[in-house]
């Protein structure tokens, strides 16, 4: 089992929702997903772990998700990414391949990714640019976006 | 151009920074001197290549945004590329304030960790407290 990057969901959701979206994304059954407080222990027997932190982070996404799936599907976790955030009908971010620290891939409802250019600000938590909530809104056009 | 952001320091890491994909989570060693190299760039003592936004100045690859005109750590003296499963080690360190029963135990629960992903965090970690933080 591999470390995929942070990802950060763009809304709070109730734990069986997300065990639910990840299942679907990695092809597992939802059993096998387990959702726990990072620093939980002992290690736990499942086929992907989401460890979260124990408060809500500021900003626009609130979740911060450490997601440990099989080795095998390291390599495509943006697909699966782009499942979840179908799924869950919030944007997903999490970091690029690139050296560029500030280049994340903003995965969106409609299916599509996007490389956008973001920190985390001083408090851990990430506030959505102009660009983003553009991109945001066309692809959720129900959904009202934080300003 | 500017400082490089706090993520980079082994002194202000947080536990939620973010960890990257591969080996790009770079740290910058307390030893080294980035305000002498900024002040080089500054000077246009660096050598600029403009198309991939990079300078290497003082025998370190810094990468630049040239937006905001922050520069971040790419390779060189003094920077330590860590993968993304040493940075998470380095974060649980961060977590537990450093190399105690929990921090270990939780280090050691994880199947996947090995000792060099354990040692390097804590190498990290011992420069942060000998740093002052």
């Amino acid at each position: 089992m591999g470390l995929g990057a942070d990802i950060f969901i763009g809304s709070l959701l109730p734990t069986s929702t997300l065990r639910a979206a990840t299942a679907r994304a990695f092809s597992v059954p939802i059993d096998r997903v387990v959702y726990r407080e990072i620093g939980e222990s002992p290690w736990p027997d499942a086929d992907v772990v989401l460890d979260y932190f124990d408060e809500t982070i500021p900003g626009d996404y609130p979740l911060q998700l450490l997601p440990w799936v099989p080795d095998d599907r390291l390599e495509t976790i943006g697909t699966a990414l782009a499942v979840m955030a179908h799924d869950l009908g919030a944007p997903i971010l999490t970091s690029a391949d690139s050296d560029d620290p500030m280049d994340m891939e903003l995965y969106l409802p409609d299916g599509t990714m996007h490389i956008v250019s973001v920190d985390q600000d001083e408090d851990g938590g990430i506030r959505n640019s102009p660009v983003m909530r553009a991109l945001i809104d066309r692809a959720t056009p129900s959904v009202a976006i934080a300003s | 151009m500017r400082k490089p952001a706090d993520r980079h320091d082994p002194r202000k890491i947080r536990e939620k920074d973010q960890g990257r994909r591969g080996t790009r989570n770079t740290i910058i060693e307390p030893r080294v001197d980035i305000q002498a190299d900024l002040d080089a760039i500054n000077r246009g003592d660096g050598i600029i290549d403009r198309h991939w936004q990079t300078i290497w100045v003082n025998g370190r690859l810094w990468g630049y945004h040239a937006d905001t005109g922050t520069i971040y750590p790419m390779e060189g003296g003094g920077f330590v590329q860590m993968t993304q499963l040493q940075f998470f080690a380095l974060r649980v360190l961060v977590r537990y304030n450093g190399i105690n029963p929990q921090s270990e135990r939780m280090l050691a629960n994880n199947p996947d960790m090995t000792d060099e992903d354990r040692d390097i965090a804590r190498r990290i970690w011992r420069m942060r407290e000998e740093a002052g933080n």
